[in-house]
């Protein structure tokens, strides 16, 4: 019963990320636009996440980018996961606050201030210290697994990372039913089972 | 509620399967206590997410922690959650257990794998001993699983081929990569026996199950066909044809409860919905893998078992058994094959299939004593493409890379090369370091304690697996392999777990006897790989299911006397 309520739950937000998947493309030509923050990040968090995947996969004319595999809206599908490791998504929020103080400390201003090259300045300088290495590691995990992942999820368009490295991801693939997180519904059932016609 | 049935069995992977499987279709009602769900065919797909991202067939590790002890420097011992360290040491929580997401590299344990005291002696500060059957006695029984869960390959002869009763497998080989091909060159260039791997994977279709379609995701991975030889679907799931076997699905057992005269009358266990639910049989079987089946049976305290069931000598999760050995593997790059070779090298989806046994057993070169070996199998690298990614995030000085710099490095790993590995399998030699115990702190979701794992290894099994490993190497050298690593350690793998309850004919010194009734308890057996008192230097999945085909044999006897 408790993953029913999950799994409503969490459609309904897809539907919401869904929408919101579009904004991030948008914004690449008109920053002045809001981020889709999925109740789960502050503006300033999600514009620093947002950089931040560019930054880690660029749209530099080779392979995918962080923007064309909808890297940004999968970060926040993961954050809005009830079922994923809540100390690695605070993980993932700290660090962006470690990058808006790392920005005052460097550059006496804030992230969003910032010109896009010293933005990136600043990150290329944050990659040399423990923390931030450590950090923009799990981000580009984060771009990894939105660059490989099944398009279900809402990344990876038209499996654009799979073309790109001629990699074949195998079938069956994914649907709405077995899909994660709706798949682990079978962990609430209770029906004993005696015949094949259940199956 | 509860209800009479003649078998309930705690746990359905390799160890309950059979058991299942023959006692229902001989006509005794059985009931099946499975801590998982059951995962349909149509459940299981290629979704790198579901499969390898998320813990979808293992349980949360907040839910459900377990404590690892492992040894420091300076040689104490240190305790951490699995939920703390991210250590994750379940495998396969379902019907059908692990094996659903094996591989299914399958070897029998050879004739001298049972008399391992016997024939290569002590080792110093190692609990050594034979079994209390022979070869002879399982060979019948490894003969069945070829049959009834479907073995393929081909029984080539070599110097430490086991005995066989049959000529060769009931399956062909499964489609080879053309590297095989060159394998077995390299190895006969240094002298080395290589031979085919045999997998439990169906190469042909039978009744109900299709044949391998070569997916290119198969350990790791439910099968999509049935090919795979899980126990849901080659045994489990038969079972339900009889009419005689009801499989309750995310029910926990947490307690065997006797009825003062050494007797178990109920197993007591949670549903889905976390309500205590009971059911009564009149003779229980526990398979619930190694660690699982030693914590329910500490688990299981009375006035008659103060120390836990079948505890009163103590015995219960000692000498614990892993699989020893490591890993190794070098790359193939496109840049020293021709353009055709690289190209078939690439092709995804069949197999590797190749492995030496060649130094099942060698000589010590120093002291000229006879050591036990181990084996070793060739394979490609898993083709979980975010895994192989994720791996690429670090250059050669540890540093991160991102970027341009990252993407070029990323697209050459996957287009210019293809890594071939090999794995070392070694006798992991029991000692007393190596045990399970029940966490003092550390509970589960449902408040009961939680399995402590002591981890200890013996440093033989490190010896034997740097052997092999040189071995190893020397094969992907002649094979044109290029940078080539290995590693050889003494980290328990969680997926090639036994013992914990070694059987034997000594109460003093085991838990269950030859046929793996529990020395103490009137009616209470145990299936899985817990009754290996040594685990040969294979993957034990085969020696699981033949075992308990044999013990099945054993209680169809005992139930039809009405015993």
């Amino acid at each position: 019963m408790i993953m029913q309520v999950g799994r409503r739950s969490f459609i309904r937000r897809i539907t919401f990320v869904a929408l919101g998947s579009q904004i991030p493309w948008v914004i690449s030509c008109h920053r002045e636009i809001s981020l889709n923050t999925g109740g789960v990040l502050t503006e300033k968090q999600a514009e620093i996440a947002d950089f931040t995947f560019d930054f880690l996969l660029p749209e530099d004319g080779f392979g995918p980018s962080a923007r064309s595999i909808r890297a940004y809206p999968y970060f926040i599908w993961v954050l809005q996961d009830p079922l994923y490791d809540p100390e690695q998504k605070e993980y993932y929020k700290k660090g962006l606050d470690w990058i808006e103080e790392y920005s005052n400390e460097e550059e006496g201003q804030p992230f969003h201030t910032l010109t896009k090259n010293k933005k990136k300045g600043l990150l290329q300088k944050a990659a040399k210290t423990g923390w931030g290495e450590s950090w923009l590691s799990s981000f580009l995990t984060i771009g990894i697994e939105a660059l490989l992942g099944d398009p279900i999820y809402q990344c990876n368009p038209e499996g654009q990372g799979w073309e790109w490295l001629q990699h074949n991801p195998g079938h069956p693939r994914p649907n709405k039913d077995n899909r994660y997180p709706a798949i682990l519904q079978r962990k609430a059932e209770r029906t004993p089972i005696t015949k094949l016609d259940q199956l | 509620m509860s209800k009479k049935y003649d078998v309930c069995i705690v746990g359905s992977g390799a160890g309950a399967g059979p058991v299942i499987y023959e006692l229902s279709k001989a006509g005794f009602k059985v009931a099946v206590l499975e801590k998982g769900p059951w995962y349909r065919t149509k459940d299981l797909t290629k979704d790198e997410i579901t499969a390898v991202r998320r813990s979808v067939y293992t349980p949360n590790l907040e839910d459900e922690p377990q404590v690892l002890e492992e040894q420091t420097e300076d040689g104490n011992w240190e305790a951490e959650s699995t939920f703390s360290s991210g250590n994750d040491f379940w495998n396969g929580s379902c019907v059908g257990g692990s094996s659903n997401f094996m591989s299914g590299y399958f070897f029998r344990m050879k004739p001298n794998d049972f008399q391992l005291h016997s024939k290569y002696g002590e080792i110093d500060g190692a609990n050594i001993v034979d079994w209390p059957i022979s070869y002879e006695d399982m060979e019948p029984w490894y003969t069945k699983v070829e049959e009834v869960v479907g073995i393929s390959g081909n029984a080539k002869a070599h110097r430490f081929k086991e005995p066989r009763s049959t000529e060769n497998f009931p399956y062909p080989p499964l489609v080879e990569n053309i590297i095989s091909e060159h394998l077995d060159k390299a190895s006969e260039r240094l002298g080395y026996e290589m031979i085919p791997t045999p997998r439990a994977i169906l190469s042909q279709p039978r009744e109900r199950r299709n044949a391998c379609y070569y997916s290119n995701y198969c350990g790791s991975y439910g099968c999509s066909s049935d090919a795979k030889g899980s126990a849901r679907v080659a045994l489990v799931r038969e079972a339900l044809l009889s009419g005689n076997c009801t499989v309750i699905p995310n029910a926990k057992v947490f307690h065997l409860e006797t009825d003062g005269n050494k007797k178990i009358v109920k197993a007591n266990y949670y549903d889905a919905a976390g309500t205590r639910q009971s059911i009564e049989a009149g003779t229980f079987i526990v398979a619930a893998q190694a660690v699982e089946t030693s914590r329910l049976l500490l688990m299981s305290k009375n006035k008659e078992f103060p120390n836990g069931l079948a505890n009163n000598q103590g015995q219960v999760g000692k000498n614990l058994l892993f699989s020893a050995g490591g890993v190794g593997g070098g790359y193939l790059y496109a840049r020293d094959f021709d353009k055709k070779t690289f190209e078939e090298f690439m092709r995804p989806g069949v197999f590797v299939n190749r492995s030496i046994h060649h130094f099942y057993e060698y000589e010590d070169e120093k002291s000229g004593k006879r050591i036990k070996g181990g084996a070793i199998d060739f394979l490609f690298e898993h083709a979980n493409s975010m895994t192989r990614a994720i791996k690429q995030k670090w250059d050669n000085r540890d540093h991160l890379l991102y970027g341009t710099t990252y993407k070029k490095h990323l697209s050459s790993y996957f287009k210019d090369l293809r890594k071939i590995k090999f794995e070392v399998f070694a006798d992991w030699t029991p000692t007393d370091q190596c045990y399970i115990q029940l966490d003092p702190k550390v509970k589960d979701k449902w408040g009961d304690p939680v399995a402590r794992i002591r981890t200890g290894y013996h440093p033989h099994d490190i010896e034997v697996g740097r052997y092999l490993a040189k071995k190893g190497e020397a094969v992907l050298k002649q094979l044109g392999a290029k940078d080539i690593a290995w590693s050889v350690s003494g980290d328990p793998p969680s997926n090639l777990q036994a013992g914990g309850c070694r059987f034997g004919t000594d109460p003093k010194n085991s838990v269950l006897d030859p046929n793996c009734k529990a020395h103490e308890v009137k009616n209470l057996y145990v299936t899985d790989g817990s009754f290996m008192p040594t685990g040969g230097s294979v993957t034990y999945t085969w020696t699981i299911y033949a075992n308990a085909f044999r013990v099945a044999a054993h209680l169809l006897e005992v139930l039809k006397r009405g015993n």
